[in-house]
C-alpha cells in the first residue's frame, strides 16, 4: 500500500507536522469500514515534550468496560481502533506523576486527538508491609554429599573423586579445576596441614554433610585483600551425629596366596573447641600406606618455595617405578601409626600436634639391561638382575601453634624427622656383588611467620631454620670374593632464612618491599675404604668440605589486582657470598655474585568465557654441596662421580602462555599452553665406562639445555548420553649436552603424548569409562645415525553395575603396548573384578580379585640422557581378598 | 539439592565489587508475594519468595528481595573483611537466596532484558517486550484496595489470568508480564504452580536508581538458557560438570534420582 511506503520512507520531522495527519485521512478512505479509529499525540504541558508510555483507554460513557486500550511509542505517538455500536465513547489518557485526562469523542471513522498532560504528584493509596522475616536455614538445606555418593563409595575421598571440578590424584593430591588445593579443612580448621590424605582417605562419607569448596582462598586472613590467588581450599562439615563422639571404621581382610592380611583402624573426634585424628593400618596386599603421610606440596604460605633446604640422599640405589599402578608391582608389609591433634586454645590460639610412624619392608625383583651410547652405534651395554629389600622406619613429629585474624598472623611449626632406610640389593648380572646402602635422613626444623597488618599497610617477619643430618653408607660386596669396600657419607646442613617485608596498598595497587639474609652451612665428609684394584680409580677418594653460602637480598614486588586483570612483577636482587674450605687441602675459594632474578606474572579476563595468562621469569641458581666433591663418591656399586670445586651457575630463563576457553553453554572446553626455558649452565657432565663401572665429572664449560612443550585439551559434554569426551595432546623436547667417552654427545628427546578419554552413564545401573595413553618417545644422539624411536600405549576399560542396592560389581581390564626395544615390543593385559555386599548400614563384604589373568612381569624401556634402560620388573601374582568393614 | 548447590556456589561466587549503571529512575516501588510449585507431583507442596517491581519512568526491574539482601549482606561482610569460609560458616545468618533472576523490563527499547544466575556463572538474554497477547474480560474485582479487571493470556506454555488495575497507569507487571493499561495486581496460571500477588506498594520520593550490575555476562539465547536451566535443574552434577573445565568420572554407580523441574516458562 501506498501509505504504508509513506510510512516507512517519510522523513520524521516532516512526517509528524504535516504528512502524519493526511495519511491517516487516506488510510480512513482506504478502510472504508464501521471500525474507527483514533490517532494522536501526548506531550508534556510545559515543556511540549513527548511522553512515552502514556496508557489511551477507550471506554463507554458508563466507564462499566474497557474497550481498546494502548500506550504511547517513544515519539509520544499513539494509534487505536475500536468496533464500537454505540455513539459516543471517552477517551482516557493516564500516566504516572501526571494528570489524568478525559475527552468524550463521538463513534465515527477517523479522528485525531493530540493532548497535553499536566504533571502531578501521584496520590497512589500506598499499602506499607515490612519485608519478610529472614528465613533460616535447617539442616535440610545444606550440602549433600550423599548426592553424589554410590554404594560404591566408602572414604570422603571417594566421593571427592565425582565431584565436579574435583579431582583426587593418584598419590591422594587433590586439585580444583587443575590446581592443587591449598587447604584441607575439617569443620573449618587445619587438623592435618598438608597431610590431609590421612583424612580424606580415611573419613567415611556418611559422616560427612557437606563439601565446600572456597574459591581463590587466601588463608592468611589479614592478606586477603592484598594477595591474590587462584587456589581453592575444602572444608568438610560433618553430620551432627558425627561431632562431639568418636567415630571409627574398622576393616579386616585376608586373602590368598596365603598370607594375605590387611587391618585398618581409625579413630576420630570432631568437636567444636578440638579435633583428633588417629590411625593404625597394616597390610601385606600392595597398597603402599606411606602415601597417606604423604605432604601435598601446600604453598609455603608466605615463603613460597624459598625455604626449600631439603637434601637429597648421596646414595641412590632404588630404580625409577615403572610406569604401571604401583600397587600391581609394590611386594610390602607395612605399618603405620599416626596421632593428629588440634585444639583452640584463648585468644584465637591453635595448637596442632601431629606425629606418625611407619614400618615398612619392600621387596622387589627387577632385570634391566642399561645401555649407554658410545660412537659409530657402539652400546655399553650392563645387564642387572637386581633382588631388593627395602626397610624403612620413619618418625616425624610437629607442632604449630598459630593465630589467624583479620589483621594479625603469627605461626611457629617445630618439626621434627627421623628416617631410617636400609636397601639390600642382592645383584646376578654383569657385575655380580651385595649392596647394602643405609640412608638415614634426619631433620629438625622451626617456622616462625609473624604479620600484621596496619590499615593498608603490611609487615612481616619469617625466619626459617633447618638442620639436616644424613650419616650414609654404603657396603659393596663383589661376588668374585674380593674384599667387601665400604663407603661412609656424611652431609649435614643448616639452613637459615630469615627476612623482613613490609606492603602496602592502593587502588588495587600492592608495593611490596622485602630484604632477607639466607644462609647455609654445608658439611660433607665422605670416604671410600678397600676400593678394590678393579675400580678404574685410585686416589681421591676422601672428601671434607665445607661450603658457607650467604645470599643477602632486596625483593621488590607490584602487585595489580581488578577485575579483568592481575599482574604481579618481582624484582629481586642477589648477592650471594660463596666459601668453599676443603679441609683435605686446606685449600680455601671464596666467590661473590650478584643475579638479577626477575618474573613477571599476567592473568588476564578477556570475558567469561576466554582467560589467559603469561608467565616470564629469569632464576640464577647456585647450586648444591654435593656437586664440589673433589673425591669421588659412589652412587652405587656402579657409578662414581666427582663433583667441581667451582659451584654450578644455572641461568634459566622460562616463558609460558596458556589460553583457555570455557563455554559452559555449549559444554565445551579447550585449554592451550606453551612452555619454553632454556638454562644457560657453566658446567657440564662427563660420563666415562670402564666395563661396568660409569665415572661421572663435572667439568667447566659452557654449554646450554633447553625444554619446550606444548599442549592442549578439549574436552566436550555430550547431555544426551550424559558423557564427556575429552583428548588431551602434548609435545615435548627436551635437549642438552654431555660428553660421553670423551666425546661431545648432544641429546634430545621427543615426547608426544594423546590422551583420549570418555565415560557415560549408560543407565542408572551401569556406567562405563574409558581413558587411553598414546605415546612415542624419540631419543637423538648426535653423531648416533638415526633416531630410536619407542612407543607405548596404555589403555584402560572401567565397568561399574549396580544388581541391586546392596550388591554392586567393578570390572576393569587394563592394557599396556610397550615397545621395548626398536624391533622388540611386549603386551600386557590385566582384568580386575571387585565385589560388594552391604548387608547393613555400617558393615561391607568386599571380594577382590587382581590380576585374574596372574601375569608374572612387565617390561618397559626408560631413556636417559644420551642411554636407555630396558627393564623387566616382576609384578604382583592374582590375588584374591576378602574383608568386611565396619563403621560405629 | 537443585537448591542446596545452587546456594553454596553462589554464596563462594559472589563477586567483590559492585559496578553499577543507572538506567533509570524509580517511581513506584510493588511487592509481590510468589508462590510456587517446585514439583508438579506434589502441587501442596509450595515454596514463597518476596519479590520487588521497581517502576521506572521508562523500564522497569523485577527481582527477588530475598536474593538481593542475601547479596547485600555478603557484600557487606566481605568488605569488612569476611574470609569466604567465615561467611560459609555462618550462612544461617543471611537466610535463604530466592528467585535468582532480575528482568528488566523495556531496557533496551522495547524488550526485556533477563539476567539469571546458575551456579557461579551470570546469564544475560534478551526478548522483545510485549510477549503476552491479552483479552480483557469484564470481571471485576478489588485487590489490595483497588479496582481491579480479568484479563488473559497464554504464554510460554500456561494459561495466565491476570487482575490489573487502570488506578495505577503503568503498563507493567510482575515477572515478565506487561502489555495491560495498568499494573497488573495479580497473576496466576490455571494450575496455581505460579502464582504472584502484591502485597505491598509504596511512592519512591528520593531518588531511588534502577540499576544494572556491569559485570561480564554470558550472552546466549534464550533457547539456549532455557536448555541449561534444565540441565542444571535436573541434574545439577552434570551441569556442574560441564561448567567447570575438569572432567568428572564417574568412577561408581550414582544413583541418581531426576530431581523435579517446573520451570514457569517453556
Amino acid at each position: 500500500m501506498n501509505t504504508k511506503f509513506f510510512f516507512f520512507h517519510g522523513c520524521q520531522v516532516v512526517f509528524s507536522h504535516f504528512l502524519f495527519p493526511l495519511l491517516i485521512l487516506c488510510c480512513s478512505f482506504a478502510n472504508a469500514a464501521a471500525q474507527a479509529t483514533v490517532n494522536g499525540y501526548i506531550k508534556e504541558e510545559n515543556t511540549g515534550a513527548a511522553i512515552e508510555g502514556a496508557i489511551i483507554t477507550l471506554l463507554p460513557k458508563d466507564e462499566k468496560n474497557l474497550l481498546a486500550y494502548t500506550t504511547t511509542n517513544e515519539k509520544g505517538y499513539f494509534s487505536i481502533q475500536l468496533n464500537f455500536d454505540g455513539r459516543d465513547f471517552l477517551l482516557k489518557v493516564s500516566m504516572l506523576g501526571y494528570q489524568t485526562r478525559s475527552l468524550e469523542l463521538e463513534n465515527k471513522n477517523t479522528q485525531q486527538v493530540n493532548l497535553s498532560l499536566r504533571e502531578e504528584i501521584s496520590n497512589l493509596k500506598e499499602v506499607l508491609i515490612k519485608p519478610p522475616r529472614i528465613i533460616q536455614y535447617n539442616d535440610t538445606i545444606s550440602y549433600n554429599v550423599s548426592s553424589f555418593a554410590s554404594d560404591q563409595d566408602r572414604s570422603i575421598a571417594d566421593v571427592l573423586k565425582k565431584m565436579p571440578g574435583i579431582d583426587v590424584q593418584a598419590d591422594g593430591t587433590i586439585l580444583y579445576n587443575g590446581k592443587a588445593i591449598n587447604k584441607f579443612y575439617i569443620e573449618g580448621l587445619d587438623l592435618l596441614d598438608s597431610k590431609y590424605s590421612l583424612a580424606a582417605n580415611n573419613i567415611s562419607f556418611k559422616d560427612v554433610s557437606s563439601v565446600e569448596v572456597l574459591e581463590g582462598h587466601q588463608p592468611i586472613k589479614a592478606l586477603r585483600s592484598t594477595t591474590f590467588t587462584d587456589k581453592a581450599a575444602l572444608n568438610l562439615k560433618l553430620k551432627n551425629s558425627a561431632k562431639g563422639k568418636w567415630l571409627g571404621t574398622l576393616e579386616l581382610g585376608a586373602g590368598l596366596p596365603f598370607p594375605l592380611w590387611k587391618a585398618n583402624l581409625m579413630a576420630m573426634k570432631i568437636a567444636g573447641a578440638s579435633q583428633s585424628l588417629n590411625l593404625f593400618k597394616s597390610n601385606n596386599t600392595g597398597q603402599n600406606i606411606s602415601t597417606e603421610l604423604k605432604s601435598h606440596t601446600l604453598e609455603d604460605l608466605i615463603n613460597g618455595q624459598d625455604n626449600n633446604a631439603e637434601q637429597s640422599n648421596l646414595i641412590q640405589l632404588s630404580e625409577s617405578a615403572p610406569p604401571v599402578n604401583e600397587d600391581r608391582i609394590l611386594f610390602n608389609r607395612s605399618y603405620l601409626g599416626t596421632i593428629n591433634t588440634v585444639r583452640k586454645l584463648k585468644h584465637d590460639y591453635q595448637l596442632r600436634t601431629n606425629i606418625s610412624y611407619i614400618n615398612d619392608q619392600l621387596k622387589s625383583n627387577n632385570q634391566s639391561e642399561t645401555a649407554y651410547y658410545l660412537t659409530d652405534n657402539n652400546f655399553v651395554r650392563i645387564q642387572e638382575n637386581n633382588n631388593t629389600i627395602i626397610q624403612r622406619n620413619r618418625a616425624e613429629g610437629s607442632a604449630e601453634l598459630n593465630k589467624n585474624t583479620e589483621n594479625f598472623y603469627l605461626k611457629d611449626k617445630f618439626r621434627a624427622q627421623l628416617f631410617w632406610e636400609r636397601s639390600a640389593i642382592s645383584n646376578t648380572g654383569t657385575s655380580p656383588n651385595n649392596q647394602i646402602g643405609k640412608t638415614p635422613y634426619h631433620l629438625i626444623e622451626n617456622d616462625l611467620n609473624w604479620l600484621k597488618t596496619l590499615g593498608k599497610s603490611t609487615l612481616k617477619f619469617n625466619s626459617f631454620n633447618q638442620y639436616n643430618y644424613l650419616p650414609q653408607e654404603l657396603v659393596v660386596s663383589p661376588d668374585d670374593e674380593t674384599m667387601p669396600f665400604t663407603q661412609f657419607a656424611r652431609t649435614s646442613t643448616l639452613f637459615s632464612h630469615t627476612n623482613i617485608s613490609y606492603s602496602r596498598g592502593f587502588r588495587g595497587w600492592v608495593i611490596d618491599y622485602q630484604a632477607g639474609i639466607k644462609a647455609t652451612i654445608q658439611n660433607l665428609n665422605t670416604e671410600i675404604q678397600h676400593l678394590p684394584m678393579s675400580y678404574p680409580v685410585k686416589d681421591s677418594l676422601r672428601n671434607e668440605l665445607q661450603w658457607q653460602l650467604s645470599d643477602y637480598y632486596i625483593k621488590p614486588t607490584i602487585r595489580y589486582n581488578a577485575k579483568k586483570i592481575n599482574l604481579s612483577l618481582t624484582l629481586p636482587i642477589n648477592l650471594y657470598n660463596s666459601k668453599i674450605n676443603n679441609r683435605l687441602t686446606e685449600h680455601a675459594e671464596k666467590e661473590n655474585y650478584l643475579y638479577f632474578n626477575p618474573e613477571f606474572l599476567l592473568f588476564y579476563k578477556f570475558n567469561p568465557l576466554w582467560t589467559a595468562n603469561f608467565k616470564a621469569s629469569l632464576s640464577n641458581d647456585p647450586g648444591n654441596a654435593d656437586r664440589l666433591n673433589q673425591g669421588f663418591i659412589f652412587r652405587s656399586y656402579r657409578y662414581l662421580e666427582l663433583g667441581n670445586r667451582t659451584p654450578l651457575i644455572q641461568r634459566r630463563q622460562s616463558y609460558s602462555a596458556g589460553l583457555s576457553y570455557r563455554n559452559p553453554v555449549k559444554s565445551l572446553f579447550v585449554n592451550l599452553s606453551g612452555i619454553y626455558a632454556p638454562t644457560l649452565l657453566n658446567q657440564l657432565s662427563q660420563r666415562s665406562f670402564s666395563g661396568f663401572i660409569s665415572v661421572g665429572e663435572i667439568i667447566l664449560q659452557n654449554n646450554q639445555k633447553s625444554f619446550w612443550r606444548l599442549s592442549g585439551r578439549l574436552s566436550k559434554g555430550i547431555d544426551d548420553w550424559k558423557a564427556t569426551a575429552a583428548i588431551s595432546v602434548s609435545y615435548t623436547s627436551t635437549e642438552g649436552e654431555l660428553i660421553q667417552q670423551n666425546k661431545l654427545l648432544n641429546n634430545k628427546t621427543n615426547t608426544l603424548q594423546i590422551t583420549p578419554s570418555f565415560n557415560a552413564e549408560v543407565s542408572s545401573w551401569c556406567n562405563f569409562s574409558y581413558t587411553g595413553d598414546f605415546s612415542r618417545n624419540s631419543l637423538f644422539v648426535s653423531s648416533a645415525p638415526t633416531a630410536l624411536i619407542l612407543d607405548r600405549i596404555n589403555q584402560r576399560l572401567g565397568i561399574g553395575l549396580i544388581i541391586n542396592k546392596k550388591l554392586n560389581v567393578k570390572a576393569g581390564t587394563d592394557y599396556f603396548y610397550n615397545q621395548v626395544s626398536v624391533n622388540k615390543s611386549v603386551s600386557l593385559i590385566f582384568a580386575d573384578i571387585g565385589l560388594r555386599y552391604m548387608p547393613g548400614k555400617n558393615i561391607e563384604i568386599n571380594l577382590d580379585c587382581t590380576n585374574l589373568f596372574n601375569k608374572k612381569n612387565y617390561a618397559y624401556t626408560l631413556y636417559d640422557g644420551a642411554g636407555y634402560t630396558s627393564n623387566i620388573a616382576m609384578i604382583r601374582p592374582a590375588n584374591v581378598m576378602a574383608g568386611v568393614y565396619f563403621r560405629w | 539439592m537443585i537448591k542446596t548447590c545452587l546456594i553454596l556456589i553462589s554464596f563462594i561466587a559472589f563477586s567483590l565489587c559492585l559496578n553499577a549503571q543507572i538506567i533509570d529512575k524509580t517511581s513506584i516501588e510493588c511487592q509481590y508475594k510468589l508462590t510456587w510449585v517446585p514439583d508438579t507431583l506434589r502441587p501442596n507442596q509450595t515454596k514463597e519468595d518476596f519479590m520487588i517491581l521497581k517502576v521506572g519512568h521508562k523500564l522497569s526491574e523485577f527481582y527477588s528481595y530475598n536474593t538481593f539482601r542475601v547479596d547485600s549482606m555478603i557484600q557487606v561482610d566481605v568488605k569488612n573483611g569476611m574470609s569466604s569460609l567465615q561467611i560459609l560458616a555462618q550462612r544461617a545468618k543471611y537466610g535463604k537466596k530466592g528467585m535468582e533472576y532480575q528482568i528488566y523490563k523495556n531496557y533496551p527499547e522495547g524488550k526485556i532484558t533477563v539476567i539469571e544466575k546458575l551456579m557461579s556463572d551470570s546469564y544475560k538474554y534478551e526478548e522483545i517486550l510485549k510477549l503476552q497477547k491479552w483479552a480483557i474480560e469484564n470481571e471485576k474485582k478489588t485487590i489490595l484496595g483497588y479496582n481491579a479487571q480479568k484479563a488473559t493470556c497464554s504464554f510460554g506454555g500456561r494459561k495466565y489470568t491476570a487482575w490489573f488495575t487502570t488506578e495505577i497507569p503503568v503498563s507493567t507487571g510482575p515477572w515478565k508480564f506487561s502489555g495491560l493499561p495498568g499494573l497488573i495486581l495479580k497473576v496466576e496460571d490455571n494450575n496455581k504452580n505460579y502464582v504472584f500477588e502484591i502485597a505491598g506498594l509504596r511512592k519512591i520520593k528520593k531518588d531511588e536508581p534502577i540499576s544494572l550490575e556491569q559485570k561480564e555476562y554470558i550472552e546466549l539465547t534464550k533457547t539456549d538458557f532455557f536448555k541449561l536451566d534444565k540441565k542444571m535443574k535436573k541434574d545439577p552434577l552434570a551441569f556442574m560438570n560441564s561448567n567447570t573445565s575438569v572432567t568428572l568420572k564417574p568412577s561408581g554407580n550414582n544413583q541418581k534420582k531426576e530431581r523435579p523441574y517446573n520451570p514457569i516458562e517453556h
